[in-house]
């Protein structure tokens, strides 16, 4: 025969003995439930579970296999360098010698890149004024010879002559800035505003190649016809020239 | 022998307890997660200059969050994205932007929450963006809504390109403006 006091003293006992057992899966739970959070936090702070590279966390703990973002590795050189690029800046190009293909030296270059196409913008604000200049005072020249001022032309001619030369300088450094330049890190194939640019730069590149040589022949030339033809090349030349210059620039803007 | 039977069957009952409570820890502690659905999100900026605006964009990110138990309400979210992936339609422009945010250096973007306000579909959201290796607390809104089984997020915030130390690229000596627009739509499946 069971007594009550020895039910209830067994029913108590087997509470108290169950509750401890819940409390400390309950404490367990918490610690699990801690751990979880943590772990998401330490991942994303460390950084490093898929690889030494900086990158994202790309799984969740309890995703083992699965790379979300794997970190790629930087693609150094663009698949489609110009003649230019290829030779001297190609993976094995003539700068390469004392400047190897590594992320840390195409880090150099791209700074040194971007100065170079800073200069280059600058430079070429300064090839259009000058090569205003100098069309303008060329067209005075010309005005002069139509008019038989030899005095004025005299004078118009040594500075249309100065600043033509400085303009060609100041010309072909343009160019070289953009020419000689490290290659971009990107570079799709497609027709954007740089393309035009570029096809721009072919005419008055051509342009500028031209004018000196019609100049020259100009000057040297004893045949009156011959003289009157080669100047109005080189002032056609000239025009064409500068428009293309300024259409060049112009693109860029859009 | 009546009390060694309470004890025996109270340890019994503590080991069954505890089982259950295995069983179910996994799926009560671990948040349900979602990740992006590639191709149909999209992760946008948006750079002005006073001679025109530009816009670029990537399909190509890693972008998950996390449910809360029994409910669609996001409690957090974290992405990443590999900076090289942007592209504006002008690889010209693009290779010039990742010259100013040195995408060799530090390749990625990322985005991981602290904390998420849910109010019906407006989120409010807040943590920490690493950007250019400068890291800074931001927050932005957000909104949410289904899509037949699918769960779209989108929103947007303005960041300080000066801020995150990028030197502003200029066009023509002319720099951009110095805030970066940064919106996004990421599409989640719903379980």
């Amino acid at each position: 025969m069971i007594r009550l006091p020895s039910c209830l003293a067994y029913v108590l006992l087997f509470s108290v003995l169950s509750h401890t057992g819940a409390y400390a899966q309950f404490k367990r739970s918490l610690t699990v439930q801690v751990f979880v959070s943590e772990s998401f936090s330490l991942l994303s702070k460390d950084r490093s579970p898929c690889s030494d590279a900086p990158s994202f966390p790309c799984t969740h703990p309890d995703d083992s296999t699965e790379t979300v973002l794997s970190p790629r590795a930087p693609k150094l050189l663009p698949d489609n360098l110009t003649i230019f690029e290829s030779v001297l800046w190609g993976s094995g190009g003539l700068f390469r010698g004392f400047s190897p293909l590594t992320s840390e030296a195409r880090r150099r270059e791209l700074d040194f890149r971007r100065t170079m196409l800073s200069t280059h913008q600058v430079l070429g604000f300064a090839t259009l004024a000058l090569m205003s200049a100098s069309v303008i005072f060329g067209q005075i020249l010309l005005n002069d010879y139509e008019a038989f001022r030899f005095e004025e032309a005299l004078r118009n001619r040594q500075t249309h002559r100065t600043l033509s030369i400085i303009t060609f300088g100041t010309y072909m450094s343009t160019a070289a800035m953009s020419t000689f330049a490290p290659p971009p890190l990107i570079r799709r194939d497609e027709w954007n505003t740089v393309s035009t640019h570029k096809l721009f730069a072919i005419f008055h590149f051509s342009g500028m190649v031209a004018q000196p040589i019609l100049a020259i022949m100009a000057s040297n030339s004893r045949d009156l016809e011959q003289i009157r033809t080669l100047r109005r090349a080189h002032q056609i030349v000239g025009y064409f020239t500068l428009a293309a210059l300024a259409a060049a620039m112009l693109t860029l803007t859009f | 022998m009546m009390t060694l039977t309470v004890v025996f069957l109270s340890i019994l009952n503590i080991y069954s307890y505890m089982f259950h409570q295995r069983a179910v820890e996994s799926t009560f502690f671990v948040l349900p997660k979602l990740r992006a659905i590639k191709g149909e999100s999209v992760l946008k900026y948006y750079l002005s200059h006073p001679l025109h605006a530009t816009e670029a964009q990537t399909k190509d990110f890693f972008c998950e969050i996390d449910l809360a138990e029994g409910t669609q309400e996001i409690v957090s979210v974290r992405f990443a994205a590999d900076v090289t992936t942007f592209d504006s339609g002008n690889s010209s422009r693009d290779a010039h932007a990742l010259e100013v945010v040195e995408a060799l250096l530090y390749p990625e973007v990322s985005f991981q929450s602290s904390a998420i306000e849910n109010s019906n579909d407006e989120l409010r959201v807040s943590g920490v963006l690493s950007f250019h290796g400068v890291t800074k607390n931001i927050s932005f809104s957000a909104k949410k809504k289904i899509v037949g089984s699918k769960l779209i997020v989108e929103g947007d915030t303005n960041i300080s390109l000066t801020e995150f130390k990028v030197e502003r690229p200029a066009l023509l000596m002319i720099r951009v403006n110095d805030t970066l627009r940064i919106s996004f739509t990421v599409a989640f499946a719903l379980p």
